[in-house]
């Protein structure tokens, strides 16, 4: 064993098993069950964008719909982020589950201030990297996700002999900025982050 | 806009954004002791001084720190010029010094426009004077004493430094001070007195004091159950300013509490993670060893002090509470933090037979704290919120908020103040506390301030 | 002056002159004008000369001297005698090049006994050992090379003088201690290679690989100049080939480089790996059998803690290099090897799917490919085990690691034994394969694991499913009942299964019977098939949609040739009797695109296939009848546009691929057909004609776009175009027939002018009465004819474009249409499925340079000069234009392109512009940035401007996107300090992207964002 990781063997999820919007993307469900293995059999421009008629048809604008940001979509956001110690990803050891991510909407009226709270599951009880992966966890979400999201990310419960501790530290937003202008603290935060899609 | 839940006497409107804005979070601002300015620090780098005149920015202090400028503070009592210290994630402080022309700036319109550019080298300008080391790890806070004497810093490296200027920009270390066990988040000095208040990652308040040529903690407070954020001082002399001006018609048991707040001195107030904020009071000494004045040998003996819990103000806040400002001139307390509210609360004498009110005012009385039966029979004023403001900065959180003389053309009476609140936007906000006559709804209002 | 003094005069002067003088001495030896015993006689006084320099240059003198002269003119006395005068002077310390320059010259001139060669050898080693106290490596390199030449062609005397002298090879050894000089390095090497692998080393067998393991591991960086171009892995590999090139070394090379293994420098770790599987490659057996082990503990941590992929496939390579070496000897050792690694693979198999697990399955999986021998070791140790832990085991994800371990040494299994249609790599004996033993069992597992799990358990059953593929491909395995019995649980899956979260499991079932359809194509034709047509019915009376998931299934298996023809007849016979019993439209286009699907899978197919006029007939004629058809035969669907065009494309597809007299015959009747009318009123576009005879314009232009441009119309072309013009026009057309009318247009002029008459193919249209580029005439339906028209030519880059072009070009400020036609630029190039080489149109390989010189550059000036209210029209063309040109065409102009391109940024409501635009500015920041460099500012705030969403005039989410796509390479392409200064405000207006209401764009915005908080600040790196 490699006696510098705390946990030099972890157990890995696959990637099937893991829930992901990204990939379901390129495959959407029909109504009449089939794959649409079919659809382009004739090329959609030759009539569809007849350029003449653009000018009308042109700024396609929103097609309707908003597409709230869910559970799934911050978990999209953090599952691939990478351990500092495997090149794995959070999602496939498992550190960062899509039922451990709540999104709590805003406490009243007045307020458009929502909260996403993030429990994360160290791969070992006694992990040293346990703060680490949260400020990476931390980071990553206040970049991607609009200010009007609080993140909480947390130790989940139990899971760590610490967590009291490192969620204190998670959650001070002074000791989380002062971080991130550590040179050194950054780099390997970056490298976390590095395979982020 | 107000919460239904409560009725408010008074409402936050805008008076003013600084311009131009940061582009990046702005941490403290600080407002100059005679000047019509106030000091901004900027967590890029920079601190930025801007005029409560015209609003706008008049320079742009670049240069001197390699991270985040965390905390601001002007000497007061100096003439002649303006003294700023800066305290600084690079674990330094900077004085900064700039000569003093006539009190209304002319400059501001010829450096307006100068942004975040710091290409102005006029002789005008703020200069680097001399940096202060020592601490370990990221400056969170620092202080002036009232005289001007001392300048308290703390820091991540859980130390409380204390500075003497012997001259000008000679600073001498006179008391590093260790007792907190996690990152001191802030200093700050009581108004009379050489007494210096430090708030901790560790949960708890301390104070410390000079006891022969030698920098002492003289009382713990333990009451908030998580980091306290801020803690600042009542201001001096305030029993003739605030609620208990009016003294005809008082019961003999009001005008002894009175005469015991006396006694006590300027309280403390505290706000914390915990999203309370709490007041405190120092028990006051027997009659004859009134304090000073007394031999010194026995002093250092009596120099311990005891903080009573006084209140817990009406809990608005949903998330931490990181700053608060006890005003000098109208007693008045205004609090914000990471839930983007601003909250205003007033002390008034308790309605004689009804105990607590329904805006849940919780003095030391029903504040869950101990010697409660001590504190019940004094128990005679309750705070109240006047005006609460949601998402003063939009969606983003409120990291200070202070009071400040209003200096712009519109002020409405003699000593009026506004409230500045510096936000994670890199905005630096100006609002005036307007009191609502009757046929001014809720409703009213609450519309004129979506647009705030 | 002689020669000599001439020669010494010269020596430091000028090399060449000297050389030439040498020659000079040579010439006159050969003509006898200078008798050797002279020239001796001559130098002789400069040998004795006090002056070290002089000595050395006498020397190098009679060596040039001697390698100008010609073979034979030297007697072989005559070379004994200045031989051995040269090598007494190698007792001179002052130079060792000379002599061992003028010795090879003498060698070139007459071969050397054994004796002499061993005086040679040993006088070098006594007079010049070691050789590096001569400093300069031009003095080295000679006396390496001279050795290096006795080496190579005096092996047996050097070999017998080696033997016979017990110090020999010692000193020898010694004398090439120290050299530096890669180049020198290069020829130590492989002399030292020689006694390597021929002589008998005993006791030398240290010193010996000390002399080269001292170099390991090589560093060296070559010169950027290095005339000799010697490059580090030059040395590394005639390094690596020593160190492995006697077995004798293994009890010092192992031990040293497994002690190198611990490097923290990947490179050194690398070359460690490779030289380890070089010398067991090269060791033997025996040898090796000493050291498997040792070596098997170290390796293992490359690949149980994978630091590095590739150091971990090294790291594999060396452990089954191992393996492969001692099956060549006896068993014993083999079994000794193994038994330890079986061991440790099943203790991490106890806690699979762990990191571990799955490097011991690695493991297992590249020793076991190495030959049968080795499998059916590991099978029978490793099975047996793994199937009882999957027995025992108590979660889904174990029993699925479990699995993934098993199917990966199947698939080894399958390298080894080979799959039914090839022999593998141990050859044709798969009759002792050991999986035999185990296939009913895993068959039983892996079929009711795959049958039983729940649907949700998704990896599991994949991992099952693979198992199964591999076991119906493993040679000679399976009965063909098994490989049935697979086969059936898959086309359940395929039809009945219903549908869950991706469907991975479906799409991987249907995969996996076209797999199994290459290895056992008649057991899935008789297995599957008839289940799949079971499903399908002859006409849809209950409105179920259920045939769709069957019919797209089914027509995936044409992907596989062996069962192309099969699928092809039973989509065919299915249709048919859909027809005949009248099914639903949505029914018989189903079974269309599913035939069309197949066709176009198997198209390459079609070309060489005999069966291709049998389509013809079978196909192509039958869809024709019913097409033209009026009376009852003619089904509904016929009418539906959708349903032509898929007609007409499996017509064109069978049509393509016909023989050339084969496809004249079709031309000829390429309307009647449809029309079944006579060929003389053809073609058959009238204004006048009945609605359905115009559907058939669909089919007519897809069977004219598959014809060869040889084959000859029915009607003269110029009466064709100028019909098809007339016929375009008509407002009541539908979009599909106008379209088909105009592309039929394209393709006319595109195959069936000559290049002369190309020049004027417009004329009928140019000339009056049609007067095309009238400005007066102009409207929407001609200027649709002019583009289709001018699609045509352009493909073939016609010179004439130079004239036409002017005409579109002046119409962009036509102040009613300007804006049509400037829409119109963007169908100029835009690809087009009908006009492509297979459809054997006449495409000129560099039609987009052409129409990019005369229309890009004239472009950007008009729009120069345009007025303000027409700027516009030239961005929108200008676009158009770009949006299908190659980026390395764009390259050249893009300078001038990049104002044009931003302001296109600041259009109203022009989002395909502004898409385009983006687009090429992307590939602008990619290929050549610093263009853009100077726009920074304004580019920025553009593509800040277009990324963020707001109510009034905001850009459609898929600009919006892609201007955050081109935002972000900003920072990754141009130079800090140009976008430094933009940094914070960028991320602090990105944000209000992040909260876009559409997710794509919120994707980019994150990305996006994220890209620009890396701009950093210089110089804050401290700590």
């Amino acid at each position: 064993m490699d006696p510098n990781k705390d946990n030099a063997n972890p157990t890995i999820l696959n990637p099937s098993d893991l829930p992901s919007r990204r990939r379901e993307s390129t495959v959407k469900r029909r109504n009449d069950g089939a794959s649409g293995l079919f659809d382009d059999l004739i090329p959609r421009y030759n009539y569809l964008n007849d350029p003449f008629e653009q000018s009308e048809l042109s700024s396609d604008s929103e097609d309707g719909e908003f597409e709230h940001i869910d559970e799934q979509e911050v978990y999209d956001l953090i599952s691939s982020i990478s351990d500092p110690e495997h090149p794995l990803s959070l999602g496939s050891l498992a550190v960062v589950n899509l039922p451990d991510i709540r999104i709590q909407p805003p406490t009243s009226p007045f307020s458009s201030i929502s909260t996403v709270v993030v429990e994360i599951t160290p791969t070992i009880t006694h992990c040293s990297l346990a703060t680490v992966i949260g400020l990476g966890v931390r980071v990553r979400l206040e970049q991607a996700l609009p200010p009007r999201f609080r993140v909480d990310v947390r130790i989940k419960k139990g899971t760590h002999s610490t967590d009291e501790a490192v969620n204190k530290q998670l959650g001070d937003k002074e000791r989380v900025a002062a971080a991130l202008e550590n040179a050194t603290l950054m780099g390997v935060l970056r490298k976390m982050l590095s395979t982020c899609e | 806009m107000t919460s239904p839940t409560l009725a408010l006497s008074h409402v936050l409107r805008p008076l003013a954004t600084l311009s131009p804005p940061s582009n990046s979070r702005t941490w403290q601002t600080a407002p100059h002791p005679s000047q019509p300015i106030v000091a901004t620090a900027c967590s890029d780098r920079t601190v930025r001084v801007y005029s409560l005149t015209s609003f706008t920015l008049l320079h742009s202090i670049t240069g001197g720190h390699k991270r985040s400028v965390r905390s601001v503070g002007w000497k007061p009592g100096v003439r002649g010029q303006s003294v700023l210290a800066t305290g600084s994630f690079d674990a330094s402080a900077g004085i900064w010094r700039r000569r003093e022309d006539d009190e209304s700036e002319p400059k501001d319109f010829t450096n307006r426009n100068t942004g975040d550019s710091d290409e102005e080298e006029e002789d005008d300008d703020y200069q680097f004077a001399c940096i202060l080391d020592g601490h370990e790890s990221e400056i969170k806070s620092l202080a002036w004493s009232p005289s001007g004497q001392y300048l308290a810093t703390c820091s991540r490296d859980k130390s409380v430094w204390i500075w003497e200027e012997l001259e000008d920009d000679n600073f001498e270390t006179v008391a590093v001070l260790t007792e907190h066990d996690g990152d001191v988040k802030c200093v700050n000095w009581h108004p009379e007195e050489d007494l210096l208040v430090s708030s901790s990652y560790d949960d708890s308040v301390r104070l410390y004091r000079e006891d022969s040529d030698d920098w002492v903690q003289v009382a713990a407070i333990d009451g908030h159950k998580m980091t306290v954020w801020w803690a600042a001082f009542e201001g001096s002399g305030m029993a003739k300013v605030d609620f208990r001006k009016q003294r005809d018609g008082l019961g003999e048991k009001q005008t002894q509490y009175i005469e015991l707040l006396e006694r006590s001195g300027p309280r403390l107030a505290t706000c914390s993670d915990d999203c309370t904020v709490r007041l405190w009071r120092r028990r006051p000494r027997e009659r004859h060893d009134g304090g000073t004045g007394m031999p010194s040998i026995i002093r250092s003996a009596a120099i311990d002090e005891d903080w009573l819990p006084e209140a817990t103000l009406p809990q608005q806040h949903t998330r931490a509470v990181y700053s608060l400002s006890w005003s000098q001139k109208t007693g008045l307390i205004v609090s914000a933090g990471s839930d983007g509210k601003i909250i205003i609360y007033k002390e008034r004498w308790k309605a004689p037979d009804a105990p607590s009110t329904s805006n849940g005012a919780s003095n030391g009385a029903s504040a869950d704290d101990q010697n409660k039966d001590w504190m019940g029979e004094w128990a005679l004023s309750e705070w109240v919120v006047v005006a609460e403001l949601w998402e003063a900065h939009g969606v983003f959180e409120i990291n200070h908020v202070t009071w400040a003389a209003r200096r712009d053309k519109g002020v409405r009476w003699e000593g009026e103040e506004v409230v500045l609140s510096t936000g994670d936007d890199g905005e630096v906000r100006v609002w005036t506390l307007d009191e609502l006559d009757v046929q001014e709804g809720e409703g009213s209002d609450a519309d004129k301030m979506v647009d705030a | 002056m002689s020669d000599i003094q001439q020669y010494l005069l010269d020596y430091d002067r000028n090399k060449t002159e000297a050389s030439a003088t040498a020659q000079k001495s040579a010439t006159r030896l050969t003509d006898g004008e200078l008798r050797l015993l002279k020239l001796i006689e001559e130098l002789g006084e400069y040998f004795n000369s006090e002056d070290g320099a002089v000595r050395v240059k006498a020397m190098s003198y009679l060596a040039e001297v001697l390698a100008f002269v010609p073979q034979k003119v030297l007697s072989l006395q005559q070379r004994n005698l200045l031989c051995d005068f040269i090598l007494s002077r190698t007792e001179d310390g002052d130079g060792v090049g000379s002599c061992a320059k003028g010795l090879i010259a003498l060698e070139e001139r007459g071969k050397w006994d054994h004796e002499r060669v061993q005086t040679i050898m040993e006088t070098l080693l006594a007079n010049t050992a070691p050789l590096r106290q001569y400093k300069q490596q031009s003095e080295r390199y000679p006396a390496l090379r001279l050795v290096d030449i006795l080496m190579a062609s005096y092996r047996d005397a050097l070999k017998a003088l080696h033997e016979a002298t017990p110090d020999f090879l010692p000193r020898f050894i010694a004398y090439f201690d120290g050299e530096k000089d890669p180049r020198n390095l290069m020829m130590v090497f492989s002399i030292l290679k020689v006694p390597m692998t021929e002589w008998s080393i005993g006791a030398d067998a240290q010193d010996l690989f000390d002399a080269v393991f001292n170099y390991f591991p090589i560093t060296f960086r070559p010169p950027p100049d290095d005339p000799y171009g010697i490059t580090a892995q030059d040395l590394k590999d005639r390094l690596r080939e020593c160190i492995a090139s006697a077995p004798e070394f293994a009890p010092y090379a192992f031990p040293a480089l497994l002690d190198k293994l611990d490097s923290t420098s990947m490179n050194t770790k690398r070359d460690v790996l490779q030289a380890i599987t070089a010398s067991v490659t090269q060791y033997g057996p025996r040898t090796i059998s000493l050291y498997s082990i040792t070596l098997w503990d170290s390796l293992k941590f490359e690949i149980l803690n994978v630091q590095d992929e590739d150091l971990a496939e090294e790291a594999l390579n060396g452990l089954a290099a191992i393996a492969t070496t001692l099956s060549k000897g006896t068993s014993g050792p083999l079994h000794a090897y193994l038994r330890p690694i079986i061991k440790e693979c099943n203790e991490h198999f106890e806690d699979a799917p762990t990191k571990q697990s799955q490097a011991a399955a690695r493991i297992l999986h590249g020793i076991a490919g190495v030959s049968s021998e080795v499998i059916n070791i590991v099978f029978a140790a490793v099975l047996p085990n793994l199937l009882t832990l999957y027995q025992t085991a108590d979660t889904m994800a174990k029993r699925r690691g479990l699995l993934e371990v098993f199917v990966q040494l199947i698939r080894a299994n399958v390298e080894v034994y080979g799959d039914w249609r090839t022999v593998g790599t141990a050859g044709e004996q798969s009759a002792n394969n050991a999986l035999i033993q185990f296939r009913d069992q895993a068959l039983q597992v892996l079929l009711s694991g795959l049958e039983t799990a729940p649907i949700n358990g998704v990896s599991f059953r994949l991992v099952c499913l693979d198992g199964l593929l591999q076991l119906s491909s493993a040679r000679g395995l399976l009965t063909d009942e098994d490989v049935g019995k697979i086969i059936q649980l898959l086309h359940t899956i395929v039809i009945h299964e219903e549908s869950f979260g991706k469907d991975e499991i479906k799409e991987a079932a249907i995969n996996g019977l076209v797999d199994i359809a290459h290895q056992k194509p008649q057991v899935v034709v008789d297995k599957a098939f008839p289940a799949f047509m079971a499903q399908l019915p002859d006409t849809d009376a209950d409105e179920s949609k259920g045939y769709l998931t069957v019919l797209e299934a089914f027509a995936k298996l044409a992907n596989e040739e062996q069962v192309f023809d099969t699928v092809i007849l039973r989509l065919k016979n299915k249709f048919t009797s859909a027809v005949t019993q009248n099914a639903s439209s949505a029914y018989i286009v189903a079974l269309l695109s599913a035939m069309l699907y197949a066709l176009t899978k198997g198209a390459t197919r079609l070309e060489q296939s005999p069966e291709s006029t049998t389509y013809y007939q079978d196909i192509v004629v039958p869809l024709f009848k019913r097409t033209s058809s009026t009376d009852s035969s003619h089904p509904k669907t016929f009418d539906d546009e959708t349903t032509l065009d898929l007609v007409g494309r499996i017509c064109n597809i069978i049509v393509r691929s016909q023989s050339a007299e084969h496809q004249h015959a079709i031309a000829q009747e390429v309307y009647t057909l449809l029309s079944g009318t006579s060929t003389s009123d053809t073609p058959p576009f009238k204004a006048s004609a009945p609605p359905e005879s115009d559907k058939t314009m669909i089919v007519s232009t897809h069977i004219l776009a598959s014809l060869r441009k040889e084959a000859r119309l029915p009607c003269e072309i110029e009466l064709l175009v100028s019909q098809l013009a007339e016929y375009a026009q008509q407002p009541q057309l539908s979009a599909p027939i106008r379209s088909a009318s105009l592309r039929q247009l394209s393709l006319v002029i595109n195959k069936f002018y000559s290049a002369s008459a190309l020049k004027t193919c417009l004329n009928p249209l140019i000339n009056a009465p049609f007067e095309i580029f009238n400005a007066e005439k102009l409207d929407p339906p001609r200027i649709r004819i002019i583009f289709a028209a001018l699609k045509g030519i352009l493909l073939r880059s016609s010179p004439v474009l130079a004239t036409l072009y002017p005409h579109l070009l002046s119409f962009l400020s036509h102040p009613k249409y300007g804006t049509t036609v400037a829409h119109g630029f963007s169908t100029l190039l835009q690809p087009d499925d009908l006009l492509t080489k297979q459809n054997h149109c006449q495409i000129s390989g560099l039609h987009r340079q052409k129409s990019f010189a005369l229309l890009v550059p004239n472009i950007t000036q008009a729009f120069r000069e345009a007025t303000p209210n027409n700027k516009s029209n030239y961005l929108i063309a200008l676009s158009g234009v770009l949006k299908w040109m190659p980026f390395d065409i764009v390259m050249e102009e893009v300078d001038h392109l990049v104002l044009p391109l931003l302001q296109s940024l600041d259009l109203k409501g022009e989002d395909l512009v502004k898409e385009a635009a983006i687009s090429t500015l992307i590939s602008t920041l990619e290929e050549k940035p610093q263009v853009i460099e100077e726009h920074a500012g304004s580019i920025i705030s553009r593509l800040l401007a277009n990324s963020i969403r707001n109510k009034e005039a905001g850009a459609p989410p898929r600009v919006r996107a892609a201007a955050l796509k081109c935002l972000m390479l900003v920072p990754e392409k141009l130079k800090l300090e140009s976008v430094l200064p933009y940094r914070r405000q960028v991320c602090k207006n990105l944000t209000a992207a992040l909260d876009d209401p559409k997710r794509e764009v919120r994707y980019a915005a994150v990305k996006c964002r994220s890209r620009w908080l890396e701009v950093d600040e210089v110089g804050d790196d401290d700590e």
